[in-house]
């Protein structure tokens, strides 16, 4: 693998300089209280919910895929959005340049560290809702792919804002249509139509089983067109910043 | 290699005739200087007068429209990881992790830079933040963050310090602990690369000063003999004991008379007319170095 220099020549990945950076981004997220919150708040509302309430009639594990479609739309996102505009705000992204760390390194780094703590909550849900097997396998799955959908979208984000206000006012409107529009969709047969074609529109629909009358290639090509989407937006503000 | 030696022969910076031009606006105008190993050289000048330009071009983070600088002997624009790891740098914004401490911002550049923890617990030692290498960065005063970015420029052994304003709003204790820390690195045989508003600081540590003024370089040299370039008046003011004021010009015609007092104790003090270096940037540009 080889990564972009920042005079734009050419060289080769370090594996020590994605491990500070993995380290120093969990370090930081912990401590980072409102991004923290937003790891916990959501399986903790599932948490609450799914043992507290029974409505008759309610599908199995509604508050489950509920709040996990809205965890995975909304904190890998905003985390790594805050993040990328934080470190340039902050000017310690550009520390780590002069020190030798690569652009590809620091995305690895930071992205990995993000991605394993959002894992985390993934597999958090899953033992809320007691799935095991191949449900736990399909869910945590489908968890993997959107959460890799919202750092990507969250990255775009960071690295085109010029500071964290800025990125704050494109996140709020990007997550909340992602994490709400499944909700939405239940209400609203117009919404439900347009949901069907966002990662976590489907996410929910495979989740709950409501794909019934559905070609079975519409959740993976809805989920590798928001990805693909969502890397040409990325490889855009990454070249752009 | 002695440190004198080095300081003859090694020149860690090289600027010839750069030049630099956002749009229209022409930021730096064939500027040409170079700094030694084991010199420290301060770059004076208002703001925008092109200083932190200059900083950027020669760390590689923007290109020079003309002319060339080169670091260590290889060009800013092809900067490898080995010349990074030769130098430190503290700038105006430290970038310093602030829900880290002390020593986990220490401890990412050195993992980063592959050297061991203890270097860096020895730097937080030697700039007086032992004490305080648990504490998250949020916590710490202006000063201590400043000698953390310091420590944390100090981390490889640098050859090479690029400092931005590095006493700024400092305590004068605080400001007389970096420069004590800066002549060592300096008698190690670093290369410190100063960018100042202090003409006081400028003119006690650096061997030599730039004047920037709009892009332009209006002087160079050694701060003493800049000032002594332009005492016009060349006189010297003797106040005695008894409250009288002399005035002597300086080409020996009043020895006799400073010999006399000399003799009989009667001098209260002696300055002379030699201008401070702000003085003299006024005289060059016709406006102050904090204007």
């Amino acid at each position: 693998m080889r990564g972009k220099r920042m005079d734009g020549r050419e060289r080769i990945l370090t594996g020590r300089h994605i491990r500070a950076v993995y380290g120093k981004q969990s370090l930081d997220t912990l401590r980072n209280k409102a991004i923290l919150l937003q790891f916990l708040i959501f399986p903790l509302m599932a948490l609450i919910l799914e043992y507290g309430v029974e409505i008759p009639g309610m599908e199995e594990h509604y508050f489950v895929h509920l709040f996990a479609v809205m965890f995975l739309g909304m904190a890998p996102l905003t985390a790594m959005s805050a993040l990328l505009s934080e470190e340039k705000e902050t000017h310690t992204l550009r520390m780590l340049h002069l020190a030798g760390v690569t652009s590809a390194e620091y995305l690895l780094g930071a992205g990995g560290s993000l991605l394993t703590i959002s894992l985390l909550g993934a597999v958090s849900f899953g033992a809320i809702g007691g799935f095991g097997g191949m449900t736990l396998l399909r869910f945590l799955a489908a968890m993997t792919a959107g959460i890799f959908i919202s750092l990507l979208l969250g990255g775009a984000i960071g690295l085109t804002a010029k500071n964290q206000s800025a990125a704050t006012s494109v996140t709020v409107p990007v997550m909340m249509i992602f994490s709400f529009l499944p909700m939405l969709a239940m209400f609203n047969d117009a919404v439900a139509a347009a949901a069907k074609f966002t990662y976590t529109g489907q996410i929910h629909r495979f989740l709950c089983g409501a794909q019934a009358g559905e070609s079975p290639w519409m959740f993976p090509a809805v989920l590798l067109g928001n990805a693909l989407a969502a890397a040409l937006l990325f490889a855009w503000a990454y070249r752009h910043a | 290699m002695s440190v004198e030696h080095m300081r003859q022969s090694v020149n860690c910076i090289e600027l010839y005739h750069v030049e630099k031009s956002f749009g229209r606006q022409r930021v730096l105008k064939d500027v040409t200087c170079s700094v030694a190993a084991g010199e420290i050289f301060g770059l004076l000048g208002p703001s925008g007068a092109g200083k932190t330009t200059l900083v950027k071009i020669l760390t590689g983070q923007l290109s020079a429209d003309r002319g060339e600088a080169r670091l260590f002997g290889v060009s800013s624009g092809r900067l490898s990881r080995r010349e990074y790891g030769r130098m430190g740098m503290v700038m105006d914004e430290l970038g310093l992790y602030e829900r880290l401490s002390c020593r986990e911002n220490l401890r990412l550049f050195a993992r980063i830079y592959g050297i061991s923890h203890s270097r860096g617990e020895e730097l937080l030692r030697r700039v007086d933040l032992g004490d305080f290498a648990g504490f998250p960065v949020n916590r710490l005063s202006k000063g201590m963050k400043q000698r953390l970015a310091l420590a944390r420029a100090l981390l490889t052994g640098p050859r090479l310090l690029f400092l931005d304003e590095p006493t700024s709003g400092l305590d004068p204790s605080t400001a007389a602990k970096i420069h004590r820390l800066l002549r060592e690195e300096q008698e190690r045989g670093a290369a410190i690369f100063l960018t100042t508003h202090n003409m006081e600081e400028a003119a006690k540590l650096c061997n030599n000063v730039a004047l920037l003024h709009q892009g332009e370089m209006v002087e160079y040299g050694p701060p003493g003999e800049i000032c002594r370039r332009y005492n016009h008046q060349n006189e010297i003011f003797l106040r005695k004991k008894d409250g009288t004021l002399l005035r002597l010009k300086n080409d020996g015609s009043g020895a006799d008379l400073l010999q006399a007092c000399a003799r009989e104790n009667q001098i209260e003090s002696i300055h002379s007319t030699e201008p401070d270096l702000e003085t003299v940037f006024m005289e060059l540009t016709g406006r102050g170095l904090l204007a």
